[in-house]
């Protein structure tokens, strides 16, 4: 699916507020974009009904978590048969609850933190498959939905390595904020720009553990896949952003190749060029960030790395282009040379990268709400 | 038969590779897997109409096999192969991992 170039637009409660305390200057701008917003909203509706199979219902603009869960029943069929929906009882089926439990908390972190109403921020319901096929040791965001495997349940026990892929709170978040770059940044997934994508669902999957452990940086384990491998496998995780390349050392599984900084970056044609092994660097910066900045993570690193992927990354942007947009992001939310800013600066000079402040930004992505807050000057 | 199978991608971004050479299995584990090569239909099997790619994760295969006179290599993203060689993936997943 192709991402819409309007898919981030004022939200109606946003609105409200500003024509209820903005300057008249600021009102005028407010309706002026809430008339666009809406013309928006009902594109966004015709889209929806021509890109999504006809039972699913048009989402609702409102706030209003919707998660739906389905299992697949071992076979690849999707979305499946449905077992929990919104607001029904736990299933005690741990694959089934836990992506319930870790879509609830996925949103709350984009509505609570970020004020981002669900995967395109206009209510789009969340759905999961569990049990899919047999022996699927992954989980994957197709476009429209999450999916998990069961990991290697068809093996016996002593040559099992995967664990059921909800059972790390990081990994739904991860899924998850696939389809919230879909809707934002829509980052190509291929080399670098493709890393750049995998490291935002990695940011946020972790921030989504470390805010449901009301950890801050400094405690937070910073692994991606914790509880996913069984015991017979050496390791901690699939990924490490504190440490990328030590997350595993396993004699069938290899060792962790991830890259902690621009000397090992790693060319290959495998994997769309590395995504999964180069996003080692980026999270590294985004970890390094968030530790000197302090607190917890999502309340400031997260912000920044939020608005950047809402505001002014672009499908092609590069890690240079990552490091400069986040550099400018930290200056429009907390001010120029303030210690945040500084903070980003150093996260990624700490990998390699150095950051290029350019005073002129990017064309602003029409519609979305940082900017048009920024350009409303409420901010 | 030989077969050289090779998986990347998914969420881990783990390499998957092997060459198998079933000559030189044992004979259960060589009737095995020209069992699931057979079930699969590797070698006659259609293939779905290729999707355009979206999403993220997912998996890539490439798989060859020569058994005799037929042959027959493909390589795609996991939605591109029928329904049918499911089985027979994951059968070379495991055995892959162990070489």
């Amino acid at each position: 699916m192709e991402r819409h170039p309007l898919a981030c637009i004022l939200p109606p409660h946003m609105v409200e507020q500003i024509v209820a305390n903005g300057t008249p200057e600021q009102r005028a701008k407010a309706i002026q974009t809430a008339q666009v917003s809406a013309e928006l909203r009902a594109q966004r509706r015709e889209m929806a009904e021509v890109e999504r199979p006809p039972s699913f219902e048009v989402p609702a603009a409102a706030p209003v978590l919707q998660r739906r869960v389905y299992s697949a029943g071992n076979r690849s069929g999707l979305p499946g048969q449905l077992v929990r929906g919104e607001g029904a009882p736990p299933t005690n089926d741990p694959a089934a609850d836990e992506a319930y439990d870790g879509a609830g908390a996925t949103y709350n972190l984009y509505w609570e933190v970020y004020q981002r109403n669900s995967i395109n921020d206009a209510g789009m319901p969340i759905d999961s498959t569990v049990h899919y096929q047999v022996g699927y040791d992954n989980a994957f965001w197709n476009g429209m939905q999450m999916v998990y495997g069961d990991g290697d349940e068809d093996l016996p026990a002593d040559q099992r390595l995967f664990n059921r892929f909800t059972i790390s709170l990081d990994i739904i978040g991860h899924e998850l904020a696939h389809g919230v770059t879909q809707y934002t940044g829509n980052l190509a997934y291929v080399s670098q720009p493709g890393a750049l994508n995998e490291s935002f669902s990695d940011v946020f999957g972790s921030l989504v553990r470390q805010r449901t452990l009301h950890q801050d940086a400094a405690a937070a384990d910073w692994i991606i896949g914790a509880g996913l491998f069984t015991a017979n496998v050496r390791g901690v995780g699939i990924r490490s952003m504190k440490e990328p390349g030590t997350a595993y050392n396993d004699p069938v599984l290899g060792k962790d190749p991830q890259p902690a900084h621009m000397r090992d970056y790693v060319n290959t044609p495998q994997d769309n060029g590395g995504v999964h092994i180069n996003s080692g660097i980026p999270n590294h910066a985004f970890y390094l960030t968030a530790v000197e900045i302090g607190g917890f993570a999502w309340e400031k690193a997260g912000r920044i790395w939020y608005a950047t992927l809402c505001n002014t990354i672009r499908a092609n942007s590069n890690f240079q282009d990552a490091a400069n947009l986040t550099y400018r992001a930290a200056s429009d939310l907390f001010g120029k040379g303030s210690l945040e800013q500084q903070a980003v600066a150093h996260g990624w000079n700490g990998v390699g990268i150095t950051v290029e402040d350019v005073d002129t930004p990017p064309d602003t992505r029409p519609g979305c709400l940082a900017g048009v807050m920024k350009l409303l000057g409420l901010r | 038969m030989k077969i050289y199978f090779e998986r990347t991608g998914g969420l881990m971004g783990q390499h998957l590779r092997a060459e198998i050479d079933a000559d030189r299995l044992d004979p259960a584990a060589r009737r095995e897997l020209e069992e699931q090569v057979e079930t699969a239909q590797f070698f006659t099997a259609a293939l779905p109409p290729a999707p355009p790619p979206s999403g993220a994760d997912r998996f890539h295969y490439r798989v060859e096999i020569e058994a005799g006179s037929r042959r027959r290599a493909i390589a795609g993203g996991e939605n591109d192969f029928p329904e049918s060689f499911r089985p027979l993936l994951r059968y070379l997943e495991v055995l892959a991992r162990r070489s």
